[in-house]
């Protein structure tokens, strides 16, 4: 019995020596693992706003532009690809043939700021997960169909621990897919627009995790024709 | 019993290894230099005007890799005969005291004069006159590159003191925020503001001696949505360089000024793409989708020297790492294969090729800081370079392959640093204040 004991303790000691670094990167790791499981299980469940099987090479391949050599994504076809299948850019430019200008584009009014309120993301995530703002969303998209003379900019931002440059493409990964959401609820991808904003604009000024969670955001523009 | 719980109970604390720093082996002793005061009889000038001068040269031999300056001591200077020191110099003391360089400066009638003597050959060289202006803008330069010329005499490599390092100043304005683009000599001084554009501006990069000298690429808000735009040192305004939908971010070009990477939203998802540019640095045809993965983001291309291959951020395996792929044919649509480059640390970003091809320097999380690692392609080793609690990102090489830029970044402070692989300490070089800087960028030869 006392062997066995003994045995059992230096097996657990030499496992938890092996495995562990240190606290933060065990956090990271477990986190990493954390993702993947919890992609895997959406995918099962087929959440739409994650993840579902796609049903065509049309679907797939999606309406694309000409102003650029495409990858052909037929070796993606059997990966669990929904919120990344290729969603080209509105056709109008800002700022050009009747599309307002950026710069002319306003935080909505007190009025509608419930509906077009910041949508917020895990740290190093670009999924929307909160079941309140998924909900938010699909008010949102719902508001904007019924409403096609409004205008909308997706602003992408991130705190600020990551590098600067991995950063304003994280942003840009996360306005895409809010835009992508709001899409796929039907609203006219003609008329969002997307921007990344990295952690360049932080609404939040401290150094902590309340305000490095302020920060992980998109925010929404208007232009109201 | 005792005996084994004692022994279980310190297995784990030897098997918990901390991670080592780890030095590059390329280090080399350093030359002890003897830089004499700046003999000055008389001038027009004021004598801080000359200690700024010598201060700005002696900077220069200090952070070169090659070299150390001595302190001043009476003793020396006394051994010296002005104005006419080449003649009446005597090699044998400054033999005894092992000091195997002294440089001897004066100013005569305005006219700055500098006299290098090789102790351990026995030789001597007067270098060509400055004539001063009296505009510290313009000596400085003129120092800068007195100081490459001196480097290369003595051991054999072109200084890179006379080059200028393109970089983002970020300050408040009201409630907001703006970031413009600077420029500053090799040693932080010189500082002015280059666009007068207002507005937001990130990455920026020279091009190419290939394509244009004083030319930069740079990304800018002006639009809304970000894009490359291209502009020069003595210009105020740019022009949009790429016009592709959606956002542009994180530009690079490639050394032959024939290729730009860079990451854009153009189908919807952060992608590499790439897009090929003439012999004027304008656009040539479509850009091409070079690398994507399912639910990844991608960041920060820099390209090899040779053009062929694209190093690169991706979080697709998790955190963020650097990847390396080879920079298909025009006519190849399927998806490459990256190569993962950086394996022992966390979120791997910035990386930067080095010009002659050999290493790649990135920023990498280390014990929850950003430090600057170089990989070296020869033993594919990851070597920790700098230490502290300062995160520090965006490296930039010199083209000497030696010498790293790269900004720090505690809270709200970001300044501006310079290394040299053989010295290992990093130098200030930005002059602090409120405002940030970031993305410096080294000019290419």
């Amino acid at each position: 019995m006392v062997r066995f004991i003994r045995f059992l303790s230096a097996a657990s000691l030499l496992l938890a020596a092996g495995c562990v670094r240190n606290s933060s990167e065990t956090w990271e790791d477990m986190k990493t693992a954390g993702r993947y499981m919890g992609r895997g299980v959406d995918a099962i469940w087929g959440k739409d706003y994650e993840s579902r099987m796609l049903t065509s090479d049309e679907e797939f391949i999606g309406p694309y532009d000409d102003e650029f050599v495409p990858l052909r994504d037929s070796d993606l076809h059997n990966a669990y690809a929904m919120s990344d299948s290729p969603l080209p850019q509105p056709k109008g430019i800002p700022g050009q043939k009747g599309i307002p200008p950026l710069s002319e584009f306003y935080m909505a009014p007190d009025t509608l700021a419930a509906l077009f309120h910041a949508i917020h993301f895990d740290t190093d995530d670009h999924v929307v997960r909160e079941k309140s703002e998924i909900q938010a969303l699909i008010q949102l998209a719902s508001y904007l169909k019924k409403n096609p003379n409004i205008y909308l900019v997706i602003e992408g931002h991130t705190d600020e621990r990551a590098s600067a440059g991995y950063n304003i493409a994280l942003g840009m990964r996360r306005a895409n897919f809010v835009r992508s959401f709001l899409v796929k609820h039907g609203v006219d991808l003609n008329r969002v627009y997307t921007v990344s904003r990295g952690k360049e604009h932080p609404l939040a000024q401290g150094h902590g995790p309340t305000d490095w969670k302020t920060n992980r955001r998109s925010e929404f523009k208007i232009y109201q024709k | 019993m005792l005996t084994t719980l004692r022994l279980l109970f310190l297995l784990p604390i030897c098997l918990f290894c901390q991670e080592l720093e780890i030095r590059l082996s390329t280090r080399t002793p350093l030359k002890p230099v003897y830089l004499t005061g700046l003999h000055v009889p008389a001038s027009e000038y004021d004598w801080r005007y000359f200690e700024e001068l010598r201060a700005v040269f002696e900077f220069d031999l200090n952070t070169n890799g090659f070299s150390t300056v001595m302190p001043i001591q009476a003793g020396y200077e006394e051994r010296l005969e002005w104005p006419d020191v080449k003649s009446d110099f005597n090699l044998t003391p400054w033999k005894k005291d092992h000091i195997p360089f002294v440089l001897a400066i004066q100013v005569l009638q305005n006219r700055l004069q500098l006299i290098a003597f090789d102790v351990e050959n026995g030789t001597s060289k007067k270098y060509p006159d400055l004539s001063l202006t009296g505009r510290i803008e313009e000596d400085r330069r003129q120092l800068h590159r007195l100081a490459d010329t001196l480097q290369k005499d003595l051991f054999g490599v072109q200084g890179i003191a006379s080059l200028k390092i393109l970089y983002t100043q970020r300050q408040k304005s009201g409630d907001d925020w703006i970031s413009e683009i600077w420029v500053c000599d090799a040693d932080g001084g010189n500082a002015r503001r280059i666009l007068s554009e207002k507005g937001y501006c990130l990455s920026p990069g020279f091009f190419p001696p290939a394509i244009s000298k004083d030319e930069f690429y740079y990304i800018s808000f002006q639009q809304g949505q970000s894009k490359i735009y291209r502009s020069a040192l003595n210009k105020t305004e740019g022009e949009m360089m790429v016009s592709l939908r959606g956002s542009q971010v994180l530009p690079a070009m490639n050394r032959a000024g024939t290729q730009m990477a860079f990451i854009t939203d153009v189908a919807g998802r952060p992608d590499l793409f790439i897009q090929n540019l003439d012999a004027k640095g304008k656009m040539s045809g479509k850009a091409r989708q070079l690398y994507s993965a399912p639910r990844a983001t991608q960041a920060s291309p820099t390209f090899s020297p040779d053009g062929k291959r694209i190093a690169f951020v991706s979080d697709k395996d998790g955190p963020p790492r650097i990847y390396v792929l080879d920079v298909a044919s025009p006519k190849e649509t399927k998806r490459p294969a990256p190569r993962l480059l950086t394996k022992q640390n966390r979120e791997n970003t910035s990386p930067a090729w080095s010009p002659d091809g050999k290493k790649l320097a990135y920023s990498a999380k280390v014990d929850g800081v950003r430090q600057i690692g170089i990989y070296d392609f020869e033993t594919e080793e990851e070597i920790q370079i700098t230490s502290g609690s300062e995160n520090k990102e965006n490296p930039s090489w010199a083209p000497d392959s030696l010498h790293l830029v790269y900004n720090t970044e505690c809270e709200d402070i970001c300044e501006l640093y310079l290394i040299h692989l053989n010295q290992g300490e990093p130098v200030l070089i930005s002059k602090g204040g409120a405002d940030q800087k970031r993305f410096p960028c080294w000019e290419s030869k």
